[in-house]
């Protein structure tokens, strides 16, 4: 297979391709970093490419898999992990000087787990500053390019990922979701991915923004990769408090179940009362719902004012705990901090200790109202993003309905369902109840195979020969 | 970079109290960065102190906001 045409590949396609030996991991690496070597200098996806390990990586998998053990579908697949995670003997800058010249002396759990299950960590992704931006900007490594349309910013904070994987670098990719970090960057690359129940993933080894809200999670071309990412990422770790002891779902396994009954509803006043979304995003909204209702689903409209409320709510604790972490160097490293960073962190100081306090006690309380709205709810429906991508160099404040989320610690992803002025995709995003990361997941598989998508590709990838 | 600004700022005595807060974590911005960063919090603080008044915190019991909350869904007000 000519290595365009293995790129073009979903994850898992070229799973199926792999284990059938159609395709090499070596022959997989080498088009991914062809690709890296061709468009990296300009899109700027990648901070560092580690070629010797994913080498070592692909070699084995192959020996691996031509002897018959085969692990399963991430076996020999290239993927990348967002630059917060740490790699043993690679640094984990996140984004900002203050910590780039920390080696970590172990791998993150994510990058663990995912090689565990026989995939190549080819590299890791650009981010902003300690991953507290909706937007790719960064002062310190430059902003990340959107291979839809390049003079497009890619969203944040996971914005090297949603730029590497729309521009088929790799096929999977790790990105962290503390107000939207995993579904905007998907939301505006034309990507499936799912900020998965707070505690469902490890954070342990991830830099932390807010620990509260931090989220680690996957992003790829299509539902039933993350979910296959997911089926390896999840699960208790010791060393991450916040994550349960609970079973985990079979993701992948559980796609195929349809959505025949499942209850949805349609998000009709998400409380804003201004001329958000835009007409491209309403209109692929409208499609992917009318997708999940075609196949079997119950769709209904509600009224969720509340969800402004929870945005709020994110905003504020987001900002609390953040400089919480890095006022250390808000006090001794004030020059080596972007002023966009410092500008964002010192604006905790003005929320005074009873605020605080009762801003906990207003999330638990939005938090049983949305669960009494939601009773008879599996689903919600409302979009990724309210508008398409903005230039690169504007940052749009674009979280309002991915917070709301991260503030209840729900499930949510996001599928690509159109594309919209400036030939840049629009998203529908589906949230669902805690622990029902596998009803989410099977809703936007439906919404991959029945709507209006048909697994597009970015016109630097759809070039690629 | 460029983000969008509001005029509106933090009312007086609110500004002096995140000035001291600052001050006492040893954080000291310059004139202008407060000025910047006074006009971004302030449209924060205004819609968390809007959405703070609506919840009833004299009786601070988790208990009772959450029975509260419950009512009101069951109401149809939520």
């Amino acid at each position: 297979m000519a290595t365009p045409d293995v790129l073009k590949l979903s994850l898992t396609d070229l799973a199926g391709k792999l284990q059938a030996r159609d395709v090499s991991p070596v022959e997989a690496l080498d088009a991914c970093l062809d690709q890296i070597a061709t468009h990296n200098d300009e899109v700027n996806a990648f901070r560092i490419v580690t070629e010797a390990r994913a080498r070592d990586q692909a070699q084995r998998a192959e020996r691996e898999i031509a002897a018959g053990d085969y692990r399963g579908p991430l076996h020999g697949v290239p993927l990348a992990v967002k630059d917060l995670m740490d790699m043993r003997g690679e640094t984990t800058p996140a984004g900002s000087r203050v910590l780039a010249d920390r080696v970590a002396d172990e791998d993150s759990a994510g990058v663990e787990r995912l090689e565990a299950a026989g995939s190549v960590i080819i590299g890791k992704t650009h981010m902003p500053e300690f991953a507290y931006s909706p937007a790719s900007n960064n002062a310190h490594y430059g902003v990340v390019q959107n291979p839809w349309n390049r003079e497009r910013d890619t969203g944040g904070s996971s914005s090297g990922t949603g730029a590497a994987l729309a521009a088929g670098m790799c096929f999977g990719a790790t990105g962290s979701d503390t107000g939207g970090s995993i579904r905007m960057p998907s939301a505006l690359c034309g990507l499936a991915g799912i900020k998965p129940t707070h505690g469902l993933v490890s954070a342990y080894g991830a830099q932390t923004l807010s620990w509260s809200l931090d989220h680690i999670g996957p992003m790829a071309r299509t539902t039933s990769d993350i979910a296959h990412m997911l089926d390896a990422m999840a699960g208790y770790d010791p060393r991450d408090s916040r994550t349960r002891q609970i079973s985990v779902g079979d993701y992948a396994a559980a796609l195929d179940q349809g959505v025949e009954g499942l209850r949805v509803a349609k998000v009709t006043d998400d409380g804003w009362g201004d001329d958000y979304p835009t007409p491209a995003v309403r209109a692929g909204v409208d499609a992917g719902v009318a997708a999940l209702a075609g196949a079997g689903a119950d769709v209904i409209e509600i009224a969720l004012p509340a969800l402004r409320d929870l945005n709020t709510i994110n905003l504020a604790v987001l900002n609390i705990e953040a400089a919480a972490y890095y006022e250390r160097f808000l006090r001794d490293r004030w020059d080596d901090v972007s002023e966009w960073s410092r500008d964002r962190l010192i604006g905790a100081y003005a929320y005074s200790p009873v605020e605080f306090v009762q801003i906990q006690q207003a999330r638990a309380a939005l938090r049983a109202e949305i669960e009494a709205t939601l009773a008879d709810i599996d689903l919600i429906a409302l979009p990724g993003v309210p508008h398409e991508a903005p230039p690169i160099g504007i940052v749009e404040q674009n979280g309002r309905y991915c917070g709301p989320f991260n503030t209840l610690g729900w499930p949510a992803a996001v599928v690509p369902v159109g594309l919209g002025e400036h030939d840049v995709p629009v998203s529908l995003q589906l949230a669902g109840k805690p622990w029902q990361d596998a009803t989410v997941l099977r809703a936007a598989h439906a919404v991959d195979l029945h709507g209006p998508w048909h697994g597009r590709l970015s016109p630097l990838l759809a070039a690629s020969v | 970079m460029r983000a969008v600004r509001s005029t509106t700022l933090l009312p007086p005595q609110r500004k002096a109290s995140w000035l001291a807060s600052m001050r006492a974590a040893g954080v000291e911005p310059d004139d202008a960065t407060i000025e910047r960063v006074d006009r971004d919090i302030a449209v924060r603080i205004r819609a968390l102190d809007e959405l703070l008044s609506r919840l009833d915190f004299h009786n601070s019991n988790p208990d009772y906001l959450r029975s509260r909350v419950a009512e009101e869904a069951g109401n149809g007000d939520a």
